[in-house]
């Protein structure tokens, strides 16, 4: 009765068997043997797979990517079924962390695409592009899918349930005021000020009930693979309050560079267009509630 | 996924472990391998990640080789146990979070034409996965270690603890789910 299914789980096992990765043989190899030291073998593997950091490869890039993630615990509903495997989690705050993520062919990037597709087709994901990359994240239960736009400031401020912050003063020659926000699903801010040059995004997150907020940055080559490109941050403290400054590492979109915070169970990412440190900081000074 | 450094874990392990058991763990990395890795690629959606937990699975195993006891069952047994331990930890975790990286979205137009080409041959196997990944873990955990690691029922019923009876019955059942499951998504297995 099940010879077919049978059939098609044992070739599929006998598969998976024959193509065991030749790497993974490699690292259990050294696990076994006593004299091996599997720890610099690792570490020759990691080295390995990240062929990307090299100046050749960089050349071939075409695009920049930043990725904002979102971890949501499971009462709150978990959709996503794609596992990436994580080869550095670098954790500048309680909630907040950088990611750098192993490389993905360009079959594989497209299988995890069409089923990323589905989600946000079935509204359960969310999603928005900015010129300082893609945000996007779950949409809980009993939820609208829509992400939106508000360009009144009153308005924001009676559907946030954060405490909302706003840098003030003059930037770039322009007095820096609310121009619109952009309200997700899941709770995520996303408020812009400012116009043209002069724009910052503030994005302001929740993560104060077990929620993690979680970036990286990719580039894309024209072989179609995709790489996670890892964060050089610095981090700094002023005004009392400890930031991360996490500098653009692809090379090619410095719309990339944020500083990043948290403060009272809110996760703050500024950004602007090439915004540099001095700048960051200047803005951070003079951060104000909204 | 953290690891403590391997030599260090060895280095422990060899202190209290006698060279017959080294050997035979060994002996068991070896010969043991692909069907803990099949059965891993049974149980998680990714082949990378599956990769990273068998890797973390024999890691384990020789930082608790020390506590191996030949009497109370063989080692493949044993090292099954402690994948499985190792699998259904990463799901607990996975389940507390999502991941999406958002903007390979924007990807998507540049790859299509190569990555429906790559995939079209694996159409079938990618319905009898995705039927697989709709099943209960439980369902997921005894047909991988029937079909991914080729195991018999009677050696599942030592890694699990069930009777072998028990073992056949589940197996019957999740093999049942998956057909229905396959049916109701439009494959055919009459």
């Amino acid at each position: 009765m099940h010879d077919d299914v049978e059939s098609g789980l044992m070739a599929l096992g006998a598969e998976w068997r024959r193509a065991t990765p030749h790497r993974l043989r490699l690292r259990v190899a050294a696990i076994a043997d006593r004299t091996t030291d599997a720890g610099q073998a690792e570490t020759m593997l990691a080295t390995a797979s990240r062929p990307w950091l090299s100046g050749r490869t960089m050349a071939l890039v075409t695009a920049a990517l930043v990725v904002l993630l979102l971890a949501i615990p499971a009462s709150r509903g978990i959709i996503a079924r794609q596992a990436y495997r994580v080869l550095q989690t670098l954790h500048i705050a309680p909630g907040t962390d950088l990611l750098t993520f192993e490389a993905r062919s360009a079959p594989e990037v497209n299988r995890s695409l069409r089923q990323y597709q589905r989600q946000l087709d079935a509204g359960t994901m969310w999603q928005v592009h900015t010129p300082y990359g893609g945000f996007g994240g779950t949409v809980p239960p009993n939820t609208s899918p829509e992400v939106r736009r508000i360009d009144q400031v009153e308005t924001v401020r009676s559907l946030a349930t954060i405490p909302l912050q706003a840098p003030d003063g003059v930037y770039r020659g322009q007095s820096l005021t609310f121009h619109h926000a952009l309200i997700s699903p899941d709770g995520v801010i996303l408020t812009f000020f400012g116009s043209g040059n002069g724009e910052i995004l503030l994005v302001q997150a929740p993560v104060d009930s077990g929620q993690k907020i979680a970036y990286s940055r990719s580039v894309s080559g024209s072989d179609g693979i995709v790489k996670s490109v890892p964060p050089a941050v610095e981090t700094l403290t002023l005004a009392g309050q400890r930031v991360t400054w996490d500098p653009d590492t692809t090379g090619v979109n410095p719309n990339l560079s944020a500083l990043r915070w948290e403060s009272a169970g809110v996760s703050y990412s500024l950004c602007g267009r090439a915004l540099t440190k001095e700048e960051a900081v200047n803005l951070f000074l003079s951060v104000r509630p909204l | 996924m953290e690891h403590a450094h391997p030599t260090r874990l060895f280095a422990a392990a060899t202190d209290n472990v006698d060279a017959e058991a080294v050997a035979a763990f060994r002996q068991a990395c070896e010969s043991n391998l692909r069907a803990v890795y099949s059965y891993v690629c049974y149980r998680v959606p990714s082949a990378a990640a599956a990769e990273e937990l068998t890797s973390a699975a024999f890691l384990k195993a020789l930082e608790r080789l020390p506590f191996f006891d030949p009497t109370r069952g063989e080692m493949a047994h044993w090292i099954f146990r402690i994948a499985r331990n190792v699998v259904t930890d990463h799901l607990r975790a996975q389940r507390r979070w999502t991941m999406v990286p958002i903007e390979w979205l924007s990807e998507r137009h540049a790859v299509e034409a190569t990555a429906e080409a790559a995939v079209a041959h694996s159409e079938v196997v990618d319905r009898l996965v995705g039927g697989l990944k709709r099943l209960r873990h439980r369902d997921r955990d005894l047909l991988g270690m029937k079909f991914g690691a080729d195991l018999t029922n009677r050696d599942i019923a030592q890694v699990t603890g069930l009777t072998e009876g028990h073992v056949s019955v589940l197996l019957r059942r999740a093999l049942d789910r998956l057909k229905m499951d396959l049916e109701s998504h439009g494959v055919s297995h009459a």
